[in-house]
């Protein structure tokens, strides 16, 4: 019973659980304050000694406590953590599936399968599961997160056995039995109708969704009351079905027992779950960052929730700790310069922070606070100079230091108790980290400096692309945003607030527009892989370089020789284009305009009959998409001048002309059989290219590539070209698949193509 | 409480355990020591080795309702000027020092009492005292600060209470429940009275409750009790004896003479109803019997209100319920928020019966076993971290005056009987002392 609970930490102004202003209450010490005047609050110890704060004691060396690791052959990961001082064991599964995993439409569905975990599976009803935890005094809980579901099961050691059973059980075998799905639905209808009256939920959410987009973070995990209606069991049985195996699992058992024992008893109940495989998703990037300001008007609102940020990166990115350090500095425990600059120095709110949250495949930098209606811009204006501040400006070394010393000091906090241990070896596992991150954490924190944090403030922030929402009264603040610098903003009424559409406003009974789902094309935005990372080889030797001009030569040959390539100036297309995400995939027709050698312009026509055209000449490039013409982010600027580079007809020609150096390669993959591949590269501002022939007719079947991916390490990504037809002497594909990893991210069929069509050069300037 | 009367319900559970074998799982005991410096400070000590880091928890015997009428929610802005520096710490240093050795800390105020605490790698131990000794002895209070905090603590109570949906519900019930005793104002307090907090009550309040004889200092961790006596006597004993007693006037509550029922509207999205008794306070031997009652009413799916409320009847999105068991007689109450749909006047009924059924039969030796064996469960899981155990330590000193209990109220609640529930709740669940309140969404209709 949590409600009571809550209610009670409320009354009590307690400030250690959830948002925890209070915990990092904090100011740098430099504040001098006019303490000179200040008078001493009691006269009862005048003679009170001036003196510096007492030296520590001598420091008892800490290390990661002992924990064991079984994987059993169904490929369940189990981790026992050993403690004997209270007769109790924690168990906790992780299924490594969350809302990401959620089909379109049906935002949700993750949690409401976690919920219906315990009410009624193959052995027990509802009732039985809740008195049988219940009465051994024990606890049940289960809830799905962005990526994860989790099932946790306290009990009294004397318990062990049946806990671990009914942990099982609701993992391996639940009903979700029709009127408990109803039950469950009643029930999250309601909580959504409280929390849409939430304005602490109502930023959250709608932040998260102008950072994140139609991306399956963009969306809350308890759904949305239009998606909460469209969940059926079925939807809820394949969820289950697909993700729920030994395999895609974690167990942590820990407390008062011994890892053989908690071992033994773990393969007892889950030695014969059956091991099936799964496709790994295939998720793309969020889209970049774009400035946008929505402000959600509640008119009986005292006060304003802001929160500030833009897109970050996931979990498994090399630069995670510079970034952690970066946020603390920020917002967190050691400088906090958030907190210092609204509450400390202005008394503009009750606590202010820098998060950095980070999950499997994506991430986020979010400022938060809330403050009296009518500070709202200042507040505002304030949180854009800081964000500024730090991107441009070194941080000072005694805050980095401040920030370190919290995080090495902390470590023998963080494992305290054995969950917590078992929490940070999860963590890890989860995360596909190295295990042996959990006994390096301190130096790895120790090896970051200032300039990592400089390196790393320019290449991942943009104070310049920062989404904003504010949930308050917006007749105290919205015409005084102009003021601070934001002229543009769009306000929703809260009445109106639709999370699935793209301007937030729910459309009214009788709108024309498409009220399922509305997608936005999703763009990789990568960073562009470091040359200097690129492994060094030895020179070309004279016989190497002879063997890639042949290749090229061939290659040009079988695409209708060099003087039929030279004579494409422009290359008009129509083709039917899917672009594949977890959710489904988004069929799209585009219109392709290019003019050789720099300049191209897609339009993609959307199933919700938006339009989103991209165009790139010489250099520049924009976009335009519901929200307007803005011009492309610098990232996404990169990749279109890449992808004008590698689109074969003049990188053929460039090759020809020796600008650029192309060297054999080895096929080693198995469906590389039958291909001769040859790498085209032409110094550091280019990335080396690889195309692959076909041995018997010499057309290019497969371009690859590197493009670094929001995990931070370059990935390999492939285009395979098929469907050749002959257009005025040149073979063109009509076909190509893009994948990356083993994924295939997109198709384009070419449904109708023209060579030396005339291209309006009006196309490609920004309207 | 006294401790004479400890030993007479000890004795009592003692007597009623012969009846019935508990199935629960014995905690271990805590391995403490307590002694009292001359300056009157308590100080409680507790070794734990298994990790180096030091917990550190300092009571005052102080919360809101030791304030005045018209200055409510002081005690809560005081905690925040503990912030504000003192002779040999600057404003807002003492969370930068603790954190700048990896360390937490942070403080909170009840009705009752207000805590301060940090938590850090051991070696620092000398850092906390100190720290916090120079607080209790030499606080700096600055006109401009001081109005800078009470503008913090205003965005705190609007963040909390005002701008959340059902966040000012405990404000309604216990303003409507109580007349005279300031369990009737919230801890936060009233945005007029923050206001109204002068300077000069400030220091009024520092040098009377903030002194060695109303606080009570807890360790629990990896230390040498001998050495950390020594420390704690180096920092604190120089604090000088307050010069007057800690005033305990408080003013107590006549009972309840007859049954209230109130409707009130306010901006939430769903009706609240709730239905509240006046009980006994914390260490009664009738606390003991409710606090099971709570947990039979309340403590998981097959607790009676969710069952029913919640799952069978699908009266209510969350219903819950359970006793306030704090210092002074407080409340019990239970609250059901309804679902779209259904009416206020169902839940009442529902809450109502509830609480009759109490009364009516006994409860089932399988419930009392059940609500037995959840409280030893919260027991231990409560007892796991440092600071969980010096809570616990605290709290049996400061609001039981007796440290024993900390260990020794296990046995009595293992004692309680089917027929002690039946007896306290037909001594307390009665209609002349219930408050029945609806709280309805402005403007709100029936069969919304």
């Amino acid at each position: 019973m949590t409600g009571l609970r809550v209610l009670r930490g409320q009354r009590s102004c307690r400030a250690d659980a959830g948002r925890s202003a209070e915990a990092v209450r904090h100011t740098i010490v430099a504040i001098v304050l006019a303490v000179v005047t200040a008078i001493p609050a009691t006269a009862q110890n005048p003679d009170w000694p001036s003196q510096r704060p007492p030296a520590p004691l001598p420091a008892r060396d800490v290390k990661f406590p002992p924990y064991e690791i079984k994987t059993l052959p169904n490929g369940l990961q189990i981790i026992a953590v050993e403690h004997h001082e209270q007769p109790a064991i924690s168990m906790r599964m992780i299924v490594r599936a969350g809302s990401a995993q959620e089909p379109p439409g049906r935002a949700g569905l993750a949690s409401l399968a976690a919920a219906l975990l315990d009410q009624g599976t193959a052995k027990r009803s509802a009732q039985e599961i809740a008195d049988t935890i219940d009465f051994i005094g024990g606890e049940l809980d289960t809830g799905a997160g962005s990526d994860l579901t989790h099932i946790r099961v306290l009990v009294m050691k004397d318990s062990f056995d049946l806990g671990l059973g009914l942990l099982s059980e609701t993992a391996r075998a639940p009903v979700f039995a029709q009127d408990e799905l109803e039950r469950q639905r009643q029930q999250v209808r309601s909580a959504l109708k409280v929390s849409y009256e939430d304005p602490d939920y109502i930023a959250n959410v709608v932040f998260d969704r102008l950072v994140f987009g139609f991306h399956p973070y963009g969306l809350p995990n308890s759904g949305t009351p239009e998606s909460i209606e469209k969940i059926t069991r079925d939807d809820l049985v394949a969820f289950h079905r697909t993700y729920f195996v030994p395999n895609n699992a974690l167990l942590a058992i820990v407390g008062d027992m011994v890892p053989k024992e908690a071992f033994a008893a773990a393969e007892k109940v889950f030695g014969d779950w059956a091991r099936k495989e799964i496709s790994s998703p295939s998720i793309l990037d969020p889209p970049p960052s774009t400035r946008r300001v929505v402000v959600v008007d509640k008119p009986d609102a005292v006060q304003t929730e802001v929160r500030i940020g833009h897109v970050a990166v996931p979990r498994k990115n090399p630069d995670y700790m510079a970034l952690n350090l970066l946020m603390k500095v920020l917002g967190g425990e050691g400088a906090n310069r958030l907190h210092r600059v609204l509450r400390s120095e202005r008394g503009l709110t009750y606590g202010a922070s820098a998060d950095f949250d980070t999950f499997k495949w994506s991430g986020s930098f979010k400022a938060e606070t809330d403050t009296r209606s009518e500070a709202t811009p200042e507040v505002l204006r304030l949180i854009v100079e800081e964000f500024g501040k730090i991107q441009r400006e070194p941080v000072f070394e005694s805050e980095l230091i401040d920030a370190k010393a919290y995080l090495t000091g902390s470590f023998p906090l963080t494992i305290e108790t054995p969950d917590a241990i078992a929490t940070q070896v999860l963590n890890v596992l989860f995360f596909e980290l190295p295990l042996k991150d959990l006994e390096t954490f301190r130096e790895r924190v120790n090896a970051i400096g200032v300039d990592d944090l400089g390196r790393v403030a320019r290449t991942y922030l943009r104070p310049d692309r920062l989404s904003v929402v504010l949930v308050g009264n917006a007749s105290t603040f919205a015409s005084k945003l102009p003021g601070v610098g934001f002229g543009r903003f769009e306000t929703v009424s809260l009445n109106d607030l639709d999370l699935t559409t793209t301007d937030f406003k729910r459309v009214r009974a009788g709108g024309d527009r498409d009220h399922e789902i509305h997608y936005e094309l999703t763009w990789a935005a990568p960073q562009k892989p470091d040359a200097s990372k690129r492994p060094s080889r030895q020179a070309a030797t004279a016989e190497e370089l002879a063997r890639g001009k042949a290749l090229i030569e061939r290659a040009i040959t079988a695409k209708g020789g060099l003087a039929a390539l030279k004579g494409v100036k422009t290359l008009t297309a129509t083709a039917t284009t899917r672009l594949i995400a977890p959710q489904g995939s988004v069929e799209a027709v585009t219109r392709t305009f290019i003019v050789y050698p720099d300049k191209f312009r897609v339009e993609a026509t959307l199933p919700d009959k938006n339009e989103v055209v991209q165009t790139y000449a010489a250099g520049k490039a924009w976009i335009k998409d519901p929200l307007g013409v803005h011009d492309a982010p610098p990232p996404m600027r990169d990749e279109f001048h890449a992808s004008a580079q590698r689109d074969l007809i003049p990188l053929l020609i460039e090759a020809a002309k020796g600008k650029l150096q192309a060297r054999p390669q080895a096929t080693t993959a198995p469906d590389e059989q039958d291909l001769e591949a040859v790498e085209l590269s032409g110094g550091d501002e280019r990335e080396p290219v690889t195309l692959y022939l076909d041995k018997a007719t010499g057309l290019v079947v497969k371009v690859a590539y590197l493009m670094a991916t929001p995990v931070g390490r370059p990935q390999r990504t492939e285009e395979l070209l098929s469907d050749y037809r002959e257009l005025d002497g040149v073979q063109i594909a009509y076909k190509a698949v893009v994948r990356r990893g083993d994924q295939t991210m997109l198709e384009r069929v070419v449904t109708d193509l023209k060579l030396n069509q005339p291209i309006d050069e009006g196309l490609f300037k920004k309207p | 409480m006294g401790y004479a009367r400890l030993l007479l319900t000890a004795a009592m559970a003692a007597a009623l355990t012969l009846t019935k074998v508990s199935a629960a799982v014995r905690p271990p005991r805590l391995d403490y020591q307590i002694t009292k410096l001359p300056n009157g400070l308590t100080v409680v000590l507790s070794e734990d080795h298994s990790t180096p880091i030091v917990h550190l928890q300092l009571w005052y015997h102080v919360g809101s309702k030791d304030e005045r009428p018209g200055r409510t929610g002081f005690a809560h802005l005081f905690e925040h000027m503990m912030f504000k520096g003192s002779k040999n710490v600057d404003s807002e240093a003492h969370t930068s020092y603790i954190s700048s050795v990896g360390g937490q800390s942070n403080a909170y105020t009840t009705d009752d009492t207000t805590v301060f605490w940090e938590t850090a790698p051991a070696q620092y131990l000398p850092l906390m005292l100190w720290l916090e000794a120079d607080r209790m002895a030499s606080l700096k209070v600055e006109k401009a600060t001081f109005e800078r905090e009470r503008e913090v603590v205003k965005e705190e109570r609007r963040m909390r209470v005002e701008n959340q949906p059902f966040g000012r519900l405990q404000e309604l019930i216990y303003d409507q429940a109580f007349t005279v005793h300031p369990y009737k104002h919230p801890t936060i307090g009233s945005m007029a009275d923050l206001e109204a907090a002068s300077i000069e009550d400030v220091r009024e309040f520092h040098a009377t409750y903030y002194v060695p004889e109303n606080a009570t200092l807890t360790l629990v961790g990896d230390f040498d009790s001998a050495q950390a006596l020594q420390l704690v006597d180096r920092y604190f004993g120089r604090v000088r004896k307050a010069s007057k007693p800690v005033p305990r006037d408080i003013p107590k509550e006549p009972p309840q003479t007859k049954e209230r029922r109130v409707s009130l509207e306010e901006n939430w999205p769903l009706p609240a109803v709730i239905v509240a008794h006046h009980i006994t306070y914390d260490g009664h031997p009738d606390s003991y019997p409710l606090h099971i009652a709570s947990k039979i009413l309340s403590d998981g799916q097959s607790s009676r209100i969710y069952k029913s409320l919640v799952y069978e009847k699908q009266i209510a999105l969350a219903a819950f319920g359970g006793g306030n068991i704090v210092e002074h007689p407080n409340l019990f109450f239970a609250v059901a928020i309804v679902n779209p749909g259904r009416t206020p006047e169902e839940a009442t009924s529902a809450l109502i019966a509830e609480l009759e059924r109490f009364k009516a039969e006994a409860v089932s030796e399988h419930e009392l076993q059940r609500a037995k064996n959840q409280f030893a469960r919260d027991y231990i899981v409560s007892r796991e971290s440092n600071q969980q155990k010096a809570s616990h330590l605290a709290h049996a000193v400061v609001i039981h005056d007796d440290i024993k209990t900390a260990d020794g109220e296990f046995d009595i609640f293992m004692g309680i009987t089917r027929a002690d529930v039946q007896r306290v709740a037909r001594t307390y669940f009665t209609e002349q002392n219930r408050l029945v309140m609806t709280v309805l969404p402005r403007g709100y209709k029936k069969g919304q």
